[in-house]
Order: C-alpha cells, then sequence, then structure tokens
C-alpha cells in the first residue's frame, strides 16, 4: 500500500516536472522502445497520474479485504496506463496497453461477487480481443512503414488497417457497439477503480487514436462518416442509463455517451485534415475535463451509497454534475466551447446539446436514486480525494486559459432536462428499468434459451413444446426490451436526417 | 576431416554416461547422478566451444564412406548449433528436474540411460550432415524412446508407446523412400546453405513435388501435424520430465528440424518457392495450427491441453518456413527455440503440480497461486508467453511470423495468427484464473510458509530457471547473443545467393 503511494506520488511530481520534449530511448528492451515527451504526453501525464493518485488515496480508505491484492493489480494497471501516456513507438505502447488491459481485470474481479466475476469475464474477452486487433493492426502498420515509431506510422493509404486500429481502440474506448463490456466493468469494481477505469483508461483508448492515426495526415471520407454515425449513436447509451437502478452503472453508461463527442470529432478530422490543430486541443481539454468530474463522480456515488446524501455531499455532486452538463463557468463549458471552437459544423452542435439533456437527465437520476438511500454519518476522510478532484476540476479553466463566457445556449439543455424531469414526475411515469450490459443481455439469453430447450426435450417433451417455450420466452424479451429497439428505431430516422445535414 | 574428434567427443558426452549407467546397481544415486550431470556439463562446455569457434570461421567435419555414394557425414554449421545449444541446454534442466521428479522411484537406471540416448540422438540429428544421416539418428531417436513413454508400464503407457511406434516407424519407412526416391535422382549431398537441388535446374519438377510431400510426410510424423499427430496426445502417459523434453526439443522437434533441413538446405527456399511446395507445407501448418489450438480447448487434463498446444504450437515453425522471405524464415527459427524454452516449462509446472499435490485435472488446479506460488508464476509467465504477450518469448516469434506474412501480402495467413492467439488465450487463460484467482480446494493445501520452498528444490529450481529463460529470450531479444540475433545471421547466410 506504502509502495503503490509513494509510486503514484513520484508518479505525479514527473509528471508535474518532466519537460517537455524529453526523450529517452530503452534499446535493451525488447526491439528497443522509446520515450517522448510532447505536449500531447505532457496533458495525459498529468490527468492520469492526479486521478490515479486521487483515487488511490480514496482507496487507503476503503479497501478492506484481500489488500495485497488489490494493491499489486492497481500498481500494475496504473505502470500500463502511465507507460503508455509518453511511450513514442507502437512496440512500446502496445506493451503498456497489454499491461494495463491485463491489470484492470484483476481490478474489476475484485470484490470476487458473482456479478464482478461475469463482469470481468465480459471484460477479458473484449480485452483479448481488442489486444489480437491491435497486434495485427501494429504488424500492418509496421509492414508498411518500416519502423515502429510514431513519427514514421502513417495507415491511411489502407482502409484496413485504419479499421483495424479504429476497432482496436474502440474496444477501449466503448465505442457504439464495442460498448457492453464498459457498464458492467465500471459498475462491478471497487469504487477507486472504476474512477481510474472511467476517468483514465477510456482515454488511453484515446490516446491510441491519437498516436496511431496521425493527424492531419490522413483523411477517409468512409471511416470519417462512420465514427460521426457511431459518435451519434452513442447517446443511446445515456439514453439507455436512464433505465439503470445503481448510481455507478448510470456513471458508466453517461460515459458512453461522454465518450461519443470524441469518436464525433475523430470522425470529423478524418473528413477535414485542416482544422485537426484545433481538434486535437479540442479533444484533450475535453478529455482532462471528464478525467476530472467523472472519476470525482465515481468516487463520491461509492460514498453516497453507503452512507446517503448530506449537505457537503449535495455541494460536491452539484459541481461536478453541473460541470459534467456544461454549465457556464465550470470545466465542462470551457472544453465545450474549445470543442465547438474547434469545429463549426452543425452536427457537433446538435449533438452537444442533445447529449447536454441526456447528461442532466442522467445527473437528475442520479440525484432522485441518491436521495431515497438512508441516511447515516459519514466519515469526512474518504472525501479528501473528491476535494482534490474538485480543486482540479475548479482550476481547470485556468489551465485552458478562458474563463469563457455566459451563453443561453448553455443553460437551455439543462432548463429542458429539468422540466422534462419534473413533468416525468408529476405524471408518475417511471422510466423501466433494465438489465446492465444492454445488447449482451440479448445475446446472453439464446444460449440460456437453447440449453432450456434441450432440459425439455430431455425430460420427454415433444418438439412443440420445445418451440411453444423458446417462443414463449423470445416474446417476453421482446416486450420487455422494446424500448431498446424503440431507441433504435429512433435512431436510424436520425441517421436519415443526418445524411440530409451532411450533403 | 577437420577436427573430427570434437563432434565424436559431443556424441559420446551423452553416449558414455548412458552405456555406464545401464551396468551401475539401481542403488548407486549419487554417482549415477554424477555421471550423468558430468555428461551434461561436457557436452554444455563443447557446445559454447563449438559456439565461438565457428564464429571465427573454424569448421568441424567428420565423414566416411558407408557404401558407394552414400556417406556418414557429421559436421556443425549454424543451424546445427541452433538446435544443439537448445538441446544440451534444455537437457541440463531436465535432468536436474528428473533426478527431483524420479527421487524414490523404480528403474531409475533405466529411465537415465535412455534418457542420455535420447539427448545423443538429437545432439546427432543437429549434427548430420545429410539426408541419410539424418534418417539414422531419426530412427535411433525412436528407439530410444519407446522405453522411455513405457517407463510408468502402466496400461496407458504401454497403448502410448505402441502408438507411437506405429506412427513412427510408418514415418520413418516413409522418409526412407523420399531420401532414395532424392537418391537415385541427383545422388546424395551434404546440406548447403540454399539447398543443392537449385543447382540441378533442369529438373523435374512434378517429380521433386512428390518427393517433397513424401518426405513431409516422413518427418511430419513426429513433428505431429495432422492428421499425423495422433500419437503426441497420448504419449502425455509418459513420466512429466520424458513429456517435457520430448515436446520441447526431442521428438517434436526432430520433426520440425527436419522439415527446415530439408526445405532451406536439400530444396533451398528460393527453389521450393518456385516449386510452389511452400504452399503445400503452408496448407499444412495453417490446418495443424488452427486444429490443435481448437482441440486444446476442449480437453480437461493439463497435460493433454499442453499436447494439443504443442501440435499447434509446433506448426509456427512450419508456417514461418513456409513464408518465403528473411523476416518469416527469423520468425520460424526462432520459435524453434521459443517454443521450446516456453513448452518445457509449461510441463515442468505440470509435473511439479502433480507430483506435489496429486493435480493433473485443470478442475483441480484452483488457488495454486497460494500453494506454489513460484510454480505458478513459471506457469504464467510461460502460457502468456505462448499466448504472445509483450516482453515474453512468444511475442518476438509472433512479431516476426506476422511480419513475414505481410511481407508476402498474405494477409489471411495474419489472420490465422491473430485467431490462434484468439484460442490460445482461450485455453489458457481460463488456466491462470484458477491459479490466481480462486480460492484453493482443499484445506490442506496451505499457504507457504515464508522462506520455505513449496515443493522439491530439484523441481522448482529448473522451471524457474526456464521460466526466466523464456523471458528473457524475449527482453533481451536484441542481444547479439540472443537465439534471434543467431538466427538472423542464419539467415542471411540462406538468402545470399
Amino acid at each position: 500500500m506504502i509502495a503503490t503511494l509513494l509510486l503514484l506520488w513520484s508518479a505525479m511530481l514527473f509528471a508535474l516536472f518532466i519537460p517537455i520534449d524529453f526523450l529517452l530511448s530503452v534499446d535493451w528492451f525488447l526491439f528497443g522502445i522509446s520515450f517522448h515527451v510532447d505536449f500531447v504526453a505532457k496533458v495525459f501525464l498529468l490527468f492520469t497520474s492526479f486521478v490515479w493518485l486521487m483515487s488511490g488515496i480514496y482507496a487507503v480508505f476503503t479497501i478492506q479485504k484481500e489488500q495485497r491484492a488489490f494493491w499489486f493489480w492497481f500498481s500494475f494497471t496504473f505502470l500500463g496506463n502511465f507507460g503508455l501516456c509518453f511511450v513514442s513507438d507502437v512496440l512500446g505502447f502496445y506493451f503498456f496497453f497489454s499491461v494495463m488491459s491485463f491489470g484492470a481485470f484483476g481490478l474489476i474481479i475484485h470484490e470476487k461477487t458473482k456479478e464482478a466475476k461475469e463482469a470481468a469475464f465480459v471484460y477479458i474477452k473484449y480485452a483479448v480481443v481488442g489486444e489480437i486487433l491491435l497486434f495485427v493492426a501494429i504488424i500492418s502498420l509496421v509492414s508498411q512503414c518500416g519502423s515502429t515509431h510514431f513519427e514514421h506510422i502513417s495507415c491511411s493509404d489502407s482502409l484496413l488497417t485504419l479499421t483495424l486500429v479504429l476497432l482496436a481502440f474502440g474496444i477501449k474506448i466503448g465505442v457504439f457497439f464495442l460498448h457492453s463490456w464498459l457498464p458492467l466493468a465500471h459498475a462491478s469494481a471497487p469504487a477507486s477503480a472504476s474512477a481510474v477505469l472511467s476517468g483514465v483508461m477510456l482515454k488511453a483508448g484515446i490516446l491510441g487514436w491519437i498516436r496511431f492515426i496521425p493527424f492531419g495526415a490522413s483523411s477517409n471520407e468512409i471511416a470519417g462518416y462512420t465514427l460521426i454515425v457511431l459518435g451519434v449513436l452513442a447517446i443511446y447509451g445515456g439514453l439507455y442509463g436512464l433505465t439503470q437502478n445503481k448510481l455507478k452503472s448510470l456513471l458508466a453508461y453517461s460515459s458512453i455517451s461522454q465518450m461519443g463527442y470524441l469518436v464525433v470529432l475523430f470522425g470529423l478530422v478524418l473528413l477535414d485534415t485542416q482544422k485537426s490543430e484545433l481538434i486535437l486541443y479540442a479533444i484533450l481539454s475535453f478529455s482532462a475535463h471528464h478525467a476530472f468530474n467523472k472519476s470525482a463522480l465515481f468516487l463520491l456515488s461509492a460514498e453516497i451509497n453507503k452512507y446517503g446524501l448530506d449537505l457537503k455531499k449535495i455541494v460536491l455532486f452539484s459541481f461536478f454534475a453541473l460541470s459534467l452538463i456544461g454549465l457556464p463557468f465550470t470545466s465542462g463549458a470551457i472544453a465545450k466551447e474549445i470543442l465547438k471552437s474547434g469545429v463549426d459544423s452543425s452536427i457537433l452542435l446538435t449533438i452537444l446539446s442533445v447529449g447536454a439533456v441526456v447528461t442532466a437527465l442522467l445527473m437528475l437520476k442520479f440525484l432522485s436514486l441518491s436521495m431515497e438511500i438512508q441516511k447515516n454519518s459519514s466519515p469526512l476522510s474518504p472525501l479528501l480525494p473528491v476535494f482534490g478532484l474538485f480543486f482540479g476540476s475548479l482550476s481547470l479553466p485556468w489551465i485552458f486559459e478562458s474563463v469563457g463566457g455566459f451563453s443561453w445556449m448553455q443553460v437551455l439543455p439543462f432548463i429542458i432536462a429539468v422540466g422534462f424531469f419534473i413533468f416525468l414526475k408529476k405524471q408518475k411515469i417511471k422510466i423501466p428499468s433494465m438489465p446492465q450490459g444492454d445488447m449482451l443481455a440479448l445475446f446472453s439469453f439464446a444460449p440460456r434459451e437453447l440449453k432450456r430447450a434441450r432440459e425439455i426435450q430431455k425430460q420427454g417433451g415433444d418438439l412443440s413444446q420445445v418451440v411453444e417455450a423458446v417462443f414463449g420466452s423470445l416474446e417476453r424479451v421482446i416486450s420487455q426490451e422494446k424500448y431498446i429497439f424503440l431507441f433504435l428505431l429512433a435512431y436510424l430516422l436520425f441517421l436519415s436526417v443526418l445524411r440530409i445535414f451532411l450533403y | 576431416m577437420e577436427n573430427s574428434l570434437y563432434l565424436v567427443a559431443l556424441l559420446l558426452s551423452s553416449f558414455l554416461p548412458a552405456l555406464i549407467i545401464f551396468f551401475l546397481d539401481e542403488k548407486r544415486v549419487v554417482l549415477r547422478n554424477s555421471l550423468n550431470l558430468l555428461g551434461v556439463g561436457t557436452k554444455i562446455l563443447l557446445v559454447t566451444f563449438l559456439f565461438f569457434s565457428l564464429r571465427e570461421g573454424i569448421h568441424f567435419r567428420l565423414s566416411f564412406e558407408i557404401i558407394k555414394g552414400v556417406e556418414f557425414l557429421l559436421k556443425v554449421d549454424e543451424l546445427s548449433l541452433l538446435f544443439a545449444i537448445l538441446s544440451s541446454v534444455l537437457w541440463l534442466f531436465t535432468t536436474l528436474y528428473a533426478i527431483g521428479y524420479l527421487k524414490g522411484s523404480k528403474n531409475q537406471g533405466r529411465f537415465f540411460g535412455f534418457f542420455s540416448l535420447c539427448v545423443t540422438a538429437t545432439i546427432g540429428l543437429s549434427i548430420s550432415g545429410n539426408l541419410f544421416t539424418f534418417f539414422l539418428f531419426y530412427e535411433f531417436l525412436t528407439l530410444v524412446t519407446f522405453p522411455l513413454l513405457l517407463h510408468n508400464q502402466d496400461q496407458a503407457s504401454k497403448q502410448a508407446a505402441i502408438t507411437y511406434l506405429k506412427y513412427t516407424f510408418f514415418g520413418g519407412a516413409v522418409f526412407l523412400l523420399g531420401i532414395v526416391l532424392l537418391h537415385s535422382y541427383v545422388g546424395s549431398h551434404e546440406f548447403v546453405s540454399g539447398g543443392y537441388l537449385q543447382r540441378i535446374q533442369e529438373g523435374d519438377s512434378f517429380y521433386l513435388q512428390v518427393v517433397f510431400v513424401i518426405l513431409l510426410i516422413g518427418v511430419g510424423v513426429k513433428a505431429a501435424i495432422v492428421p499425423l499427430h495422433g500419437w503426441l496426445p497420448k504419449a502425455m502417459a509418459a513420466p512429466a520430465p520424458v513429456s517435457a523434453l520430448l515436446h520441447a526439443v526431442a521428438v517434436v522437434k526432430a520433426g520440425a528440424f527436419g522439415v527446415v533441413r530439408i526445405v532451406y538446405e536439400v530444396y533451398g527456399i528460393e527453389f521450393a518457392s518456385t516449386l510452389g511446395v511452400l504452399y503445400i507445407l503452408m496448407f499444412v501448418a495453417i490446418i495443424t495450427i488452427l486444429y490443435g489450438s481448437f482441440k486444446a480447448l476442449f480437453q480437461e487434463d493439463l497435460k493433454k491441453r499442453l499436447a494439443y498446444s504443442t501440435v499447434s504450437q509446433v506448426s509456427y515453425i512450419l508456417l514461418g518456413i513456409s513464408l518465403f522471405g528473411p523476416l518469416g524464415t527469423i520468425g520460424g527459427l526462432v520459435h524453434l527455440v521459443h517454443q521450446g524454452v516456453m513448452k518445457i516449462t509449461l510441463f515442468f509446472c505440470a509435473g511439479a503440480f502433480s507430483a506435489t499435490y496429486k493435480i493433473t485435472k485443470i478442475s483441480q488446479m484452483d488457488g495454486l497461486g497460494k500453494t506454489m506460488p513460484l510454480a505458478s508464476l513459471s506457469f504464467t509467465l510461460a502460457a502468456l508467453g505462448m499466448i504472445g504477450v509483450p516482453p515474453l518469448a512468444g511475442f518476438v516469434s509472433k512479431w516476426y511470423l506476422g511480419l513475414g506474412a505481410l511481407e508476402n501480402g498474405l494477409w489471411f495467413v495474419l489472420g490465422v495468427i491473430g485467431v490462434s492467439a484468439l484460442l490460445n488465450s482461450a485455453y489458457f487463460l481460463p488456466i491462470l484464473y484458477r491459479i490466481w484467482f480462486k480460492a484453493p480446494m482443499h484445506e490442506k493445501h496451505n499457504a507457504v510458509k515464508k522462506f520455505s520452498l513449496e515443493a522439491d528444490p530439484l523441481l522448482i529450481y529448473p522451471l524457474l530457471a526456464t521460466a526466466l529463460l523464456s523471458l528473457f529470450l524475449g527482453v533481451f531479444s536484441m542481444s547479439e547473443l540472443s537465439p534471434l540475433g543467431w538466427v538472423k545471421m542464419l539467415v542471411d547466410l540462406e538468402y545470399s545467393r
């Protein structure tokens, strides 16, 4: 425990004081890997080590069982995540990325409950597939470019390679259709682990995209449009999150929709290489903003779950929630302003406003859920790291060197959401609750039913009984999950409207 | 006949101990073990000496004519050393391990005698200078591994040994047929980098293609290519040190090494590529890789799962050979070494588990991380290496194989490597999960006390050493003395003409 904290602390100091353009090459390791701190790396190092340090402090107060195992996996995963921030060749990136991915398994499964185990198994399946896709992508990149260094990597020529890179990191980011592991994993890990999982490790995938897809050098229409569409679809994650009854899975779904913005930005970069500098800056600032606020919310959610809401927590919560929604003068507003200044596109504006409404709804649901939890007197010390993140989030506007102005467009989504929420409450319309891991729930359904059918057959039932049983349960599921299908339908409509926008 | 004495000494260093051990009394444990270790030490010294001499350009050669046109020829080249170093180093670890594993059991004299003979055969294979000599040692290997497989003398091992004999005699006969066909066509020549058939350009290509397939079947039995792999999963009835040696250097590798010799030094890689026989090899390799990995998924028995994993992993070597171009060759040849080191670790661990806690099934492996931490750690390293996680040895092999595939524009081969890696993780990761994340099943399996070893030190130290070796082979792969460096030099020779 102490060793881990020392490690985190020294990493924090390293991140703070490492000069830009720091170079280091480790030739004896594998085929030789090298480190280079550029602007992107510096930003990632800073928020990564800060959030890890805060989560580590929180873990000191909260992790009681199997401490040794927890701290081992915590440091292991951290080393992977820290290393990949400033490594400057594909080989090293792959190495650190694998360390992080495998380490996260140990964190997710830590509680050893049935739920945690299931989540960890789902996670590791996704992670291994991602690793292998990445390996194939890297081989094809190196084969085409003849070098492992990021400077020489340009995979724009081949759509196949680009797709591989997008998929491999897309799994980690939780791009729509690859996201199903995310709510499960983030909700079952201990809070200090989900804070880093959701706050920082998702961004490792973003960093992967930044490093592997040469910014501004490549353009690819098909990939660009696909990314935009997927980014828009990510709002589905937010909407589905409304049906959750666990605080943490609510937050996890919110992460999916927030990552959607970044996915759209990447799509725009692939379409139009002119503004890549600005977009890169936008991506970085949004990542930092989301890292601070989301991890703080995860830590808070664990505290609220245990001790209920009191005044301190309400104040803290509303600060982070409002930042996430993007109300004026918060880090969220600034980050979104930078996004908007980077790209003047109508799609992004629409998504940002729709997304803000959804986020606001999620936060309101979070609040109403947490009000139901019984209040207990709570110790103050676990809130310490949350305060740390509070100051971090508070100081972000100064770091971005813009305080931003007030505009009604920033407040409007929040007001709409509040209105809508009050309307729902007044009309006593209940949001249905649905299983975690949306699409996976559907996938796991089929094998379960097949097994049941086989059992019926074994007991001597004839075929018609089997068919009846299977179809009966299929009907049940469809009626249960009809909202999913409705959402999907609505999105298809939305997509067709989007096409008109674009052409 | 340059420096021929060294070659004889190399063979005798394991042959003589074997002979003496056969006539020793069963109870003279200390003498037997020291004889064995003396042999191992001599062999390693000799091999190291050969290694550095060859770098200086000194040649070693021994030949005499048996019948007209057929020579018995021993010589040392870069390829032989690759295999000789691998087998003598792994022999050292296996001997130590076997001493620990068989402590107090019956018939040890017989075991160690044949064990040393087995190593003599592998060393002989590595320094054979032509196909005929290769064949002699190849058959010798068959004969001396038979008693080893039979060592337990129970029903399972009898069946295993008989199956093994059926398969390998069939393979041997076919191999001989191929050699005779080739001899009658071009005569016997010694192995030459770049191949000797290449010089006979006006050859009847169909004839040579058929001969290639016959030779491939001949050596393929030992290399356990599908559908000739049937003996290998059965052979796991033998004691753990035997399986370890069988899977890592002795039998399986003898087959793979035969393919290397045939493709690079008989046909010549460029000639083989123009003949189109590389595609046959690639097809066989891909089928074997996928089939082996797939079958491994369904094995409940730990050693059986490892055996199917060998089936698949050895074909990586063949896949690398079948990819024309230096990168693929590097991947294939370096995997010859890497697979050996990783697989021997896995079998050592399996043996340690069964010797200490009688664990043979995967379902019994729960919580081993607490009861046998060092062995579990080694198992984990080797298994992750097999999957291809950096910076372990297996990653280096797969890296070059992948690059070699794309060098030829063969995307689907890269896909096969990916799918196989997926299957590898599907059958190794659940084991690792059981070891590290589940609670021990039995109460008697207490956690180890601090500063005390979990099992017999002679079981633990060798497996720890090979596990670390498989880590270092990856981490320091760029060093000049690493197998990768050696293989790179070798590949320059094969492609230089």
